[in-house]
């Protein structure tokens, strides 16, 4: 397994929280997108591409294609893992990828959604997600910025 | 003080956390910042002097606090307000002043959670009268109706705080006199530190980390003060990082579309500009965030596009109104892009709402990645700390000068990328925030910021042991002249500073981090320990 210093779920993926607060305090070097629509989409992929630091490498890759990517032989990576939501990171686990844990950052609301927390909002899917990971021992915590404290989200998904 | 002061206090201190007149982002930026805030207490409390030196000295705290994507972890504003009026009141010193602002920092980040949450609800409302075409009134449910409670409860509060606080705090410091006040100035000293970390948490990194350690040591061995050395490292910087001239390429070769101002004119595209500067937060909530803002801006411009059509106007409101959350400046920039693509829309282009849920979904979060870094990590502090230095020595100039510059800096960026955003799209946002010289900007400002905040920590924290040996009653060791000042001078400030940063790392949140280093610094300075 790479190294990976953060996996968070985010929908907004590499944004305003992401680049100010958790890339320089992680000190991370490369960056994974999983997502499995992404790598197909060029406006995505160029506005990915033009945000991604500069210290930083970036892969855009399908859930499947991550996987195989952060099981590779461990180098010099650090890598910060992001995704949209928790599909994605079920599926990394189920092909076999190990995460100490997840960090969930934002979720907006949508129709199908029910709101967690004033940050998080999920549909029966993905909290049916949620605990598939939880179940796989992964805890997920959510926090939105690294200063604030990180809470664990069982409570939300009972 | 008077009832007239604690009220005329009360108004600046609403007026920071609105929108008019320097806008949701112009407000926060300067009105409500302690080092301005300070500047205005102390003159309606007959001290400007005094109160620009304490503003500043409790600012310097709040330089590495930043609010992106809607988190606030620390009020500066309600800090600033309530710590100058109290160290006025109170003929507290600076130090001291700022341990009795950072509890009031903390209620204001509650409070604006309270807000947050409760700004909900008006989003229903607002959604009905989209139901309903009201173009009118877009600007009543994004401003006037929230603002006028917001207002009425901001400046009660701050009201019966002001008035009511600062007669108990007469009668506290009169009760405290000695060591308590003592211990008072020596958390006020450490607690810069806190700061500084934060500072550290968004620059420290790479090698921009060897300039804060030569920022430490310049200013230990050869004493150098925190403006010099804010010069010094930005020449450095340039020659680390290496500008060229194909840097400004994402500016120069420009597009114009052939549709611009056939429909709308230049008129609405900056009414609507206005509209998002000033109010694009004046709603702000969990649930949309700037959406209702968003929306306020395009009507402007929807109301030529649609031509009077009620359904249109209608459908145009609905689509506006979606979750929306960017940096202020480039969130200008995709509300011009909006605009044109509304006005191709009108003369018979077609674009499917899909193309402008994409386009604004796939920006916000990339533009507030570049945008918050530039305005919060680069411009916001930089400014901050010259204004910061030369307000500690008195200069009661320095709150509006910083004041007017910053705004002239963010206002004049926010119209430049309001028209590259306008006349040449998305695509040109997209090559803005992938630009060379945008993101050797920042790389700069990692260096800069780094070789600021290790000077910083020579010249804003203080932390000295109090700790002597006697023979025969006379000094034989005094820890810190004989070990720490003859080592390094500032080495216990800048250990606290690393383990708060270190602890941040961590995971340690930074309420539970302030709480711990203000207990034991108070502790340490009632034992006498440290001076």
């Amino acid at each position: 397994m790479k190294n990976i210093v953060l996996a968070r779920i985010d929908e907004r993926l590499i944004h305003g929280q992401v680049a100010t607060q958790w890339l320089n305090l992680i000190r991370a070097n490369t960056i994974v997108v999983a997502d499995d629509k992404i790598p197909t989409d060029n406006f995505m992929t160029m506005i990915l591409k033009a945000v991604c630091p500069r210290n930083c490498e970036l892969h855009l890759l399908t859930a499947v294609e991550a996987a195989e990517f952060l099981k590779g032989e461990p180098g010099n990576e650090k890598v910060f893992l992001v995704t949209k939501g928790p599909e994605a990171m079920l599926k990394m686990i189920e092909e076999g990828c190990e995460f100490k844990e997840i960090i969930l950052g934002n979720m907006g609301s949508a129709a199908g959604r029910k709101s967690f927390n004033r940050n998080v909002s999920a549909s029966p899917e993905e909290v049916e997600c949620f605990r598939q990971i939880i179940e796989k021992g992964v805890p997920i915590y959510q926090q939105m910025v690294p200063v604030d404290p990180k809470v664990d989200i069982t409570g939300f998904i009972k | 003080m008077t009832a007239l002061q604690a009220l005329l206090i009360a108004i600046f201190y609403y007026i920071g956390t609105g929108p008019v007149p320097f806008g949701s982002m112009g407000n926060w930026a300067t009105i409500n910042r302690p080092l301005v805030m300070g500047w205005i207490v102390g003159i309606i409390l007959g001290d400007p002097v005094q109160g620009t030196i304490i503003g500043a000295t409790i600012n310097i705290i709040y330089l590495g606090f930043i609010s992106a994507g809607g988190t606030l972890p620390s009020d500066s504003g309600m800090a600033g307000t309530f710590g100058t009026a109290f160290a006025l009141v109170g003929g507290l010193d600076p130090n001291a002043a700022m341990a009795l602002a950072i509890p009031m920092g903390a209620l204001g980040s509650l409070l604006w959670v309270v807000t947050m949450t409760y700004q909900s609800f008006f989003v229903r409302l607002a959604d009905k009268w989209i139901e309903e075409g009201r173009d009118d009134l877009m600007i009543v449910i994004d401003y006037y109706l929230p603002h006028g409670i917001k207002a009425i409860a901001r400046i009660a509060y701050a009201f019966a705080g002001l008035y009511y606080g600062s007669s108990v705090i007469t009668r506290l410091v009169d009760m405290l006199q000695g060591p308590i006040l003592d211990a008072l100035s020596v958390m006020g000293g450490v607690l810069p530190a806190v700061g500084i970390a934060m500072m550290l948490t968004m620059i420290f990194n790479g090698k921009a980390r060897v300039f804060f350690f030569l920022g430490f040591l310049a200013t230990s061995y050869l004493g150098l003060g925190t403006i010099p050395a804010l010069f010094i490292f930005l020449c450095v910087g340039i020659l680390v990082v290496g500008f060229s001239a194909e840097d400004m390429d994402a500016f120069r070769n420009v597009q114009t579309n052939e549709t611009a101002f056939k429909v709308i004119t230049k008129k609405d595209l900056l009414h609507g500009w206005v509209r998002w500067e000033l109010f694009c937060e004046s709603l702000y909530n969990y649930e949309r965030m700037q959406g209702i803002g968003f929306v306020t801006a395009m009507v402007p411009i929807l109301r030529k596009t649609t031509g009077g059509d009620k359904q249109k106007m209608i459908d145009g409101l609905k689509l506006h109104s979606m979750f929306f959350n960017t940096d202020h400046d480039f969130g200008g920039a995709i509300y011009g892009v909006c605009a044109a693509m509304e006005e191709q829309k009108a003369l018979g282009a077609d674009i499917p709402d899909e193309a402008f849920i994409s386009l604004k979904a796939g920006l916000m979060g990339p533009c507030a990645g570049i945008g918050d870094t530039l305005s919060q990590v680069v411009l916001l502090p930089a400014v901050s700390v010259i204004f910061i230095n030369l307000a500690l020595q008195g200069a009661t100039w320095a709150p509006l000068a910083y004041t007017i510059i910053f705004l002239a800096i963010f206002y004049g960026v926010g119209y430049l990328y309001l028209m590259v955003g306008y006349k040449s799209g998305g695509e040109a946002i997209i090559r803005l925030i992938g630009s060379n010289l945008f993101h050797k900007a920042i790389e700069l400002a990692n260096i800069v910021g780094c070789g600021v905040a290790g000077a910083m920590i020579n010249n804003f924290v203080s932390f000295n042991w109090n700790v002597t040996m006697y023979e025969n009653e006379q000094v034989v060791f005094d820890l810190q002249n004989d070990l720490f000042d003859a080592l390094v001078p500032g080495l216990m400030p800048l250990l606290i500073t690393l383990g708060i940063y270190y602890a941040i790392k961590k995971g340690k949140s930074v309420t539970l981090i302030m709480v711990v280093l203000m207990v034991v610094s108070f502790i340490l300075g009632i034992l006498g320990l440290v001076r």
